[in-house]
């Protein structure tokens, strides 16, 4: 396959270059005027749903992953948006989007949270679930943490090194996405596959030069190396999208159910994004962590509920590098916009689809 | 035309505008709705072709299935919407569409071309083509997404700057509009009020003519309007006026008796003018704000001022009153505001020669022609003042007279007892004898000598004011002595000091002369001899008591001392004139008449009273009063050196439950020299003093103890041991134990907490008192 850029040209780079900041103006300029509405709607909506009779109530289960990247589910569950909107949730706490998306398969969550990698790898497997809404973003969730002693200090050095990866999470995606940032291929070092858990403790015994590991494991690899550690900074080689998903007939039988539970998500970010301070206590007594490792790891995510055309690029990307990597049988790019499923969002929040449909 | 008719034709006028601008903005609003649907339409199509050039990339990037999908679904919906929205753009703009629309066509068959050369590549076992082909497939994409894309820029940017100039146009019509309607607006009513105001004008200027008492003009107006109408009625009214209105004779006669009146009138307020003018009295008036208004002859001769100097300035301006008495008659001004007569006071003026005369001021709150005004009566007393002065000291010099005629009895006595007993040793010295008794006699003699020489010399002492804090009760005892000098001997001489007496402000020697005055009146009252009583006593007088003897309210703490007689008494006439210098009822060269006015010049010198009772035959009590002075009396200025703290050897006895304030008691007494005993109740008191032999010289124990009282103590041991003081302490005050009785008025008494000083002070004191 080709995978040299189709317009080389200036005048072609110049066309889609315009062609895309004009596409951003128009969605910013679409969000600015709706901004202001949707806050008062969004008030009133909340206010008026919360006296709402008792016939239209809907019961879901969301089977949710604890992790930051799930806050403003959490954030909506404590504050009584879910209920304002009529749903009563079932929150089921699971140890990861994997976790929470199997639960979600064997019936036992209507809905559930997850990353791009299960998303990926699932869709190699089945085509009965779609994805209806990302909610939060971040750059900053997978590190690679390396030792000084071990004579790194740029990306170039990890050349010849052991390097500590959980294999076929994002642990593993960020490290090879790493590397061709810095013009290195797999072959050119040495993976040591092992547990996330593990990562901070063999990086210090010297198992390992390196580590790709995911918050907040991360802060404990730093805290154990002390002076010794090098952390590259994550730069924007691969922004981690967490994701909602559900099943195809869950969406056709009640979209009304996936409406609500939007709304409630979105109102929620806008809390978010209003009340920094107070989302911050309400996160750290949800993950009984200390407030001020909260506030640390906070602006590494970014929360907003959208679908992005970048999504299916990325989601491709992923699946590309998977097939490289024999991580799925198949050779065959599934096509993903037969997993993404619109119709809730654009009935909630239409400005915020970037996908070109 | 009429007025209503005008209003009519401008709101009218202002209606067919706002017609017209209303029009005119509806209009461009309905035009300026049809270009932002332009401009919609173009950025959705703008859009939509962005969006298919990022799928063309990604599909270029990675011919997968899903790019495919997006772009032929993309490209439909375009070439739906370009249709659909043709129908807006109007025929300058066609041409532009057409060329989107051909050129996106031309776009979608080079891309096909691309798919299906991408379709032979990637199908398996696929044929290998011509180098450089998909290049050159991939060149052509490029130049027709370009040629698609441009024209779409364009109509973007056409529709754009013609809303933009439809903008500015309607803008600057809109503004143009509404500045002719306020111009319209404006100039059809200056015109109106302009047309009304001037015959108006006309109308007022007859009315008040009409007003004025002629009923002869005619206002008479052309005008045809509502004005002219109004003018018309009116002169029609004047004319019905005319006719009931009583003849022009009648009213000069009504005013030739008005002016007869008004000058009776000046005639009279003439004479009363006269009379301000020349009374002997000095006359003033001021106004509540202290501004002269006027003021008579005699004023202009007390004070040294022509009037018209001084009429229209301010009190303070008037320089007649030195700063310190400024304040006097601003108070008294005051006071006079609020409606009170004051006076008569005294007060002291600057004459414009610079002589300072003093003046009784009366002032009077009077109306005047509506106006209210304050009348001041002014006396010049400067020559009365200074006679009284004379008379006080010649006053002074009778009683000195009286008492030098006792001393020098007094002294012939102490001469003829030290000249007898100077014989007496000398002849016993002839004997061979000494002659102790003698000189013993003759020493006492002496002494009795200089005391008296003192107490005169005290007395004549000069009568310059010196005002101190003292207590009459010592006035009074100090003077005892001399009175037995001034007064004869069947006169018995009584004192009934308040032993709680507060103190005042005064000058002691004026005191004293104040006391001697009364005595003497006393003496000279009971020829056939009798009772002189002098008390003291605080009183409080209040309001009540002030209101019934008349004078000015200053209610308060007193004290009184009275001098009481039992002689031949007054009638009421005699006590009216008692205190007028001069005034007596005795032969010439025993009366001046100038005691009593001496003690009243003194009270008032004090801010104190005095008040005659008297019955005749029966006796007369005379009873000054003087202001309770707040500061604690200045025992160490007049004591001098007693004051200073001294011990002694003398035992002490300390009774006191609190372990505390009795150690310090005792700590205190022993550093200074005293042996002490001491108990902490009465019971062990007792005990301990029936077991000690020695004398116990004072008792200092607490009023009130658990068992036995401080007082049963006292009695106990005064008849235990003889002679022996008692000094009591308390933390209540020396007068709440007494009112409750518990302990006798006039005891030793020391309130707690005390300082050391202060209890070896009192302590010293007691034991220093005389035998009881
Ligand atoms: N205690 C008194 N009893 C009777 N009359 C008195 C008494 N004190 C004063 N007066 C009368 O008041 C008059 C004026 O007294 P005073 O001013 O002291 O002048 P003087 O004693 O020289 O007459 C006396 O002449 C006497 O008539
Ligand atoms: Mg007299």
């Amino acid at each position: 396959m080709s995978q040299k850029g189709f317009f080389e040209g200036r005048k072609g780079e110049m066309v889609l270059c315009n062609a895309w900041s004009r596409l951003r103006r128009f969605c910013q300029v679409k969000q600015v005027k709706k901004l202001s509405t949707s806050l008062v709607v969004v008030l009133v909506v909340a206010s008026c749903q919360g006296s709402q009779d008792p016939k239209n109530r809907e019961k879901a289960t969301l089977g949710v992953s604890k992790s930051f990247l799930s806050i403003p589910a959490f954030v909506a569950k404590s504050t009584g948006y879910f209920s304002r909107e009529g749903i009563d949730l079932t929150v089921k706490e699971c140890s990861s989007g994997k976790t929470a998306t199997d639960a979600l398969f064997r019936g036992e969550a209507d809905i559930s949270t997850v990353a791009d990698m299960p998303v990926v790898l699932e869709s190699f497997k089945r085509k009965d679930f779609c994805i209806f809404g990302t909610f939060c973003r971040s750059y900053r969730m997978v590190k690679l943490i390396a030792r000084k002693d071990s004579g790194i200090r740029t990306g170039a050095d990890l050349k010849g090194k052991k390097v500590g990866v959980n294999f076929g999470t994002s642990s593993h995606f960020f490290l090879g996405a790493f590397l061709m940032h810095h013009m290195l291929s797999v072959s050119d070092i040495k993976m040591v596959n092992m547990r996330t858990v593990d990562m901070p403790v063999a990086l210090r015994n010297n198992q390992v030069d390196a580590i790709s590991v995911w918050q907040p494991y991360d802060k404990k690899a730093l805290r154990l190396l002390g002076d010794n550690a090098v952390e590259f900074p994550a730069g924007e080689i691969y922004c981690t999208t967490f994701n909602l998903v559900t099943t195809k007939s869950f969406a056709k039988e009640h979209p009304e159910v996936l409406g609500k539970f939007l709304r409630a998500i979105n109102n929620a970010v806008t809390f978010i994004q209003k009340n920094r301070e107070i989302s911050q206590d309400i996160t750290a007594k949800t993950f009984k962590l200390d407030i001020d490792s909260v506030r640390a790891a906070w602006d590494d995510f970014v929360f907003g509920l959208s679908l992005d055309q970048a999504l299916l690029v990325s989601w491709e990307e992923i699946a590309r590098w998977s097939i490289q990597n024999n991580f799925v049988p198949k050779r065959k790019i599934p096509n993903y916009l037969n997993y993404i499923c619109l119709g809730p969002l654009e009935a909630v929040k239409p400005e915020s689809i970037s996908i070109i449909h | 035309m009429k007025i209503r008719t005008r209003l009519h034709v401008n709101v009218f006028l202002c209606f067919i505008i706002t017609v017209l601008v209303g029009s005119f903005v509806f209009a461009a609003v309905r035009e300026m709705n049809v270009q932002t649907e332009k401009a919609v339409a173009a950025s959705k199509i703008s859009r939509e072709m962005a969006e298919l050039n990022i799928v063309t990339h990604e599909y270029l990037l990675h011919p997968e299935e899903r790019p495919l999908m997006q772009w032929n679904r993309k490209y439909k919906s375009l070439t739906r919407h370009l249709t659909e929205e043709a129908k807006i753009f109007g025929p300058s703009e066609k041409d532009l569409v057409d060329k989107i629309f051909l050129n996106l066509k031309r776009f979608n068959a080079a891309f096909s071309n691309l798919v299906s050369t991408f379709k032979i590549v990637e199908a398996p076992g696929g044929r290998t083509i011509p180098p450089g082909l998909i290049d050159t497939l991939m060149g052509e994409l490029l130049v027709k997404s370009h040629a698609t894309v441009s024209p779409i820029f364009l109509l973007e940017r056409k529709i754009q700057a013609k809303s933009i100039a439809l903008q500015t146009k309607v803008s600057r019509i809109t503004a143009i509009f509404f500045l002719v309607l306020i111009a319209l607006i404006t100039g059809v009513s200056l015109w109106i009020s302009r047309s009304i105001r001037i015959p108006l004008a006309k109308l007022q200027r007859g009315i008040q003519i009409i007003g004025g008492g002629n009923l002869d003009h005619k206002v008479w107006t052309h005008e045809r309007d509502e004005i002219g109408e109004l003018s018309r009625a009116f002169d029609n009214m004047t004319d019905n006026l005319k006719k009931t209105t009583a003849s022009i004779s009648d009213l000069n006669r009504e005013i030739e008796k008005r002016k007869r009146a008004q000058e009776k009138l000046k005639e009279s307020e003439e004479r009363f003018r006269l009379l301000f003018e020349h009374a002997p009295e000095a006359f003033s008036i001021f106004d509540l704000k202290s501004t002269l208004l006027d003021a008579n002859r005699a004023a202009e001769r007390l004070g040294g001022y022509e009037k018209k100097e001084l009429i229209g300035k301010r009190l303070e301006d008037l320089g007649l009153l030195p700063s310190d008495e400024l304040e006097k008659a601003a108070a008294l001004l005051k006071r006079n505001k609020e409606g009170e007569t004051t006076g008569p006071d005294e007060i002291i003026l600057e004459r414009k020669d610079g002589e300072k005369i003093v003046t009784e001021i009366v002032s009077i709150p009077l109306k005047i022609a509506g106006q209210d005004v304050v009348l001041v009566i002014l006396r010049d007393i400067t020559e009365r003042k200074v006679m009284e002065e004379q008379l006080r000291q010649a006053q002074k010099m009778e009683a000195i007279g009286v008492l030098a005629g006792g001393v020098a009895h007094d002294f012939n006595n102490l001469l003829t007892t030290i000249m007898g007993n100077a014989e007496l040793g000398l002849m016993g010295l002839d004997r061979g004898r000494l002659p102790l008794e003698e000189l013993q006699e003759i020493k006492k003699a002496g002494e009795r000598a200089s005391g008296l020489t003192r107490q005169l010399l005290a007395f004549s002492r000069k009568q310059i004011m010196e005002p101190e804090v003292l207590n009459l009760n010592e006035v009074v005892r100090n003077l005892e002595k001399m009175l037995g000098r001034l007064i004869r001997e069947d006169i018995k001489v009584l004192t009934t000091l308040a032993p709680d007496l507060a103190n005042v402000h005064a000058d002691p020697g004026q005191m004293e002369q104040v006391i001697m005055n009364l005595a003497v009146n006393a003496r000279d009252a009971m020829p056939q001899g009798g009772k002189l009583t002098i008390e003291t006593a605080n009183v409080e007088l209040d309001e009540q008591y002030f209101r019934s003897h008349g004078v000015e309210n200053n209610h308060g703490a007193y004290v009184m001392l009275a001098v009481s007689d039992t002689g031949v008494g007054m009638n009421k006439e005699t006590q009216y004139h008692i205190f007028e210098p001069f005034f007596t009822t005795k032969a010439k060269g025993v009366g001046t008449g100038l005691g009593l006015a001496t003690v009243y010049g003194i009270v008032k010198q004090n801010k104190g009273y005095v008040w005659v009772y008297s019955e005749p035959g029966k006796g007369t009590t005379l009873k000054v009063y003087l202001p309770a002075a707040s500061e604690e009396k200045e025992r160490v200025s007049k004591k001098g050196k007693v004051s200073e703290i001294s011990g002694g050897t003398e035992t002490v006895l300390v009774v006191e439950d609190n372990d505390a304030v009795r150690e310090t008691a005792v700590k205190t007494l022993e550093k200074y020299g005293y042996s002490i005993l001491e108990a902490s109740s009465g019971e062990e008191a007792a005990e301990l003093s029936k077991g000690f032999e020695g004398p116990i010289h004072l008792l200092l124990t607490d009023v009130i103890l658990t068992g036995m009282s401080g007082k049963d103590l006292a009695e106990i041991l005064a008849s235990a041991k003889p002679g022996i003081r008692v000094l009591y302490m308390s933390g209540y005050t020396e007068n709440a134990i007494a009112k409750n009785g518990v302990l006798d008025p006039g005891v030793n008494f020391l309130s707690k907490p005390f300082t050391p000083e202060s209890l070896l002070l009192k302590v010293r004191d007691v034991l220093d008192q005389p035998v009881p």
